[in-house]
């Protein structure tokens, strides 16, 4: 797609974000519980449970069985600029990596404590521990340092959940200006869904700063698409069709314009953090033969792959109307169809479907979005965010490492 | 506002409604005239030109995929005749609600990624929104 003017320098603003000791900011400050097997989820959630609308967040890994993309993406997880302190429980027979994630949470200089259930002596006495230490923790994060973020600080992601043939005309093509206003400020633009770039790679590869990163973008697509040929479906739910969507490629093309225009940097893993600022893709499919099912169970998924990889916050375009947020980093939805925003209203922070109404345009809800997200980034909770929207999705997946060609500036 | 039809690029054999519009309405689009041929719902794509079977479908001015019937002008295009060049598209009985037979034309032709597998079009409960990502 060409590549569309920016007529009017994007606006510099300043807010206060959170200083970790790693160098990172972040524009939250939570405290995080994380569960190491479903065995210990309950136990976690109780001790989550009180503080749920205080700044504290749950999140965690269901499987007994070992997995080295899990254990890698909760410890970015862990280490994510918006977060403050990490308590990881433990039901203690569980084959996770539970001393080697304390380790590289301890290494970022964020508070981090382990409890095992089976140490300390069961579900009540792990409850009344966890309490007192993310009690104690939310305290502490009080103090936590402040420090000066613009937008070139940002890094943000964008996905597409219960997209329709509107999706790809008003909430789609508005994040992707959104995109190309963050790039042009200096900040990280991550996009994703390999599964849903059919059609796309010619594009894809002319927009790759160096030819080695084109290949390797449209290889991406093409490894994608020998998963799902294998698997027999496509990335295409039956609301997709219902509302209009006839072909893959149809809903691809829709949800490629969320990339904006700019040229691509990157191409990440989930869990690799961008060497850089500019705009990314990131591969969620896994490498070599089909093992663990669907690469994308369901849009949480990725979501998470996207925090894993640094996104403060996430845009999500929805047509046919999802009403998810997630776990660590707020979630901007972004309503593509009017019909669905007179619905569901009160679950959308944007109603991009008044580009089909003729009340607005592609470039000036763009950059509304773009300067709801600076509000955002500053403190302001989004609709997800204030009804209490947590989700979080981990589950298993093999990754082999990135090749030489995927990351140039580094 | 009245529901339009919008051109998303001037290359495409199809334009898209951007909101419901009925069965016998003429549009004029640029020079062309066309009279719907069904009821349109928001999002759903009509021909602007005539496309015949196994033509390229066109919109953003990229291929869609290709026509499984001849297409007139003003017709309603969308799974009962048009399908994906990459893999099939189900629906929660792994036929399209819209059109009984749909998924015969399911995953046949030439996959745009030559040598590689075939998507087939899968039938049957297993079918049932599985893919559940938008």
């Amino acid at each position: 797609m060409d590549q569309s003017p920016i007529t009017e320098a994007p606006r510099e603003r300043e807010w206060l974000g959170f200083q970790r000791e790693d160098g990172r900011k972040g524009i939250r400050n939570l405290v995080l519980v994380v569960y190491l097997v479903e065995c210990a989820h309950h136990v976690a959630r109780e001790i989550w449970l009180p503080y749920r609308k205080m700044g504290v967040h749950l999140a965690g890994f269901p499987g007994c069985y070992p997995n080295a993309y899990a254990r890698r993406v909760l410890g970015r997880i862990g280490t994510h600029p918006n977060v403050g302190a990490v308590l990881l429980v433990s039901l203690g027979c569980e084959s996770f990596d539970a001393e080697g994630l304390a380790r590289e949470i301890a290494v970022s200089g964020r508070p981090v404590e382990t409890l095992v259930i089976q140490q300390t002596g069961g579900t009540e006495k792990t409850v009344r521990l966890g309490r007192s230490w993310v009690k104690r923790r939310l305290t502490d994060l009080q103090k936590v340092p402040r420090c000066s973020m613009t937008a070139a600080d940002l890094t943000i992601g964008t996905i597409c959940g219960g997209s329709d043939a509107t999706s790809g005309l008003t909430a789609n093509p508005a994040c992707g200006y959104a995109f190309d206003l963050l790039v042009d400020s200096g900040g990280t633009a991550i996009f994703e869904e390999t599964g849903e770039l059919f059609g796309c790679e010619g594009d894809l590869s002319r927009r790759a700063i160096t030819p080695e990163l084109g290949r390797a973008l449209a290889d991406s697509v093409s490894k994608a698409f020998d998963y799902y040929a294998t698997l027999g479906h496509a990335s295409f739910a039956p609301g997709n069709a219902e509302g209009g969507l006839t072909t893959i490629e149809e809903k691809s093309l829709g949800a490629y314009l969320k990339s904006g225009t700019r040229p691509i940097s990157g191409l990440l893993k989930p869990g690799d953090v961008p060497p850089g600022p500019g705009l990314y893709l990131l591969d969620v499919v896994p490498d070599g033969d089909v093992r663990f099912g669907f690469p994308n169970i369901a849009d949480n998924a990725e979501i998470v792959e996207m925090i894993a990889c640094g996104a403060h916050a996430v845009f999500f375009t929805t047509g046919r109307g999802s009403v998810v947020g997630s776990a660590v980093s707020p979630v901007i939805k972004v309503c593509a169809n009017p019909e669905t925003f007179r619905r569901m209203k009160s679950d959308m922070d944007i109603n991009a479907g008044e580009i089909l109404l003729g009340k607005s345009d592609v470039p000036a809800m763009g950059r509304r979005i773009f300067d709801y997200l600076l509000e955002v980034a500053a403190g302001k909770s989004t609709v997800s965010e204030r009804l209490g929207h947590q989700e979080f999705i981990l589950t298993y997946k093999t990754f082999e490492p990135l090749g030489p060609a995927c990351l140039p500036l580094r | 506002m009245k529901a339009r039809l919008i051109r998303l690029h001037p290359d495409d054999n199809v334009v898209v409604a951007s909101g419901t519009i009925p069965k016998g309405t003429t549009v004029k689009l640029d020079r062309v005239r066309l009279t719907t041929a069904s009821n349109l719902r928001m999002g759903h794509k009509v021909a602007v030109r005539p496309i015949a079977e196994g033509e390229k479908v066109l919109k953003y001015g990229y291929s869609i995929g290709v026509a499984t019937a001849n297409i007139e002008p003003g017709q309603w295009v969308h799974v009962h005749n048009m399908r994906s060049a990459y893999i099939s598209t189900q629906d929660r009985r792994g036929a399209d609600p819209m059109v009984a037979g749909a998924t015969e034309n399911a995953g046949q032709g030439q996959s745009p990624m030559a040598g590689r597998n075939e998507a087939d079009g899968v039938t049957g409960p297993d079918s049932t929104g599985i893919s559940a990502d938008g």
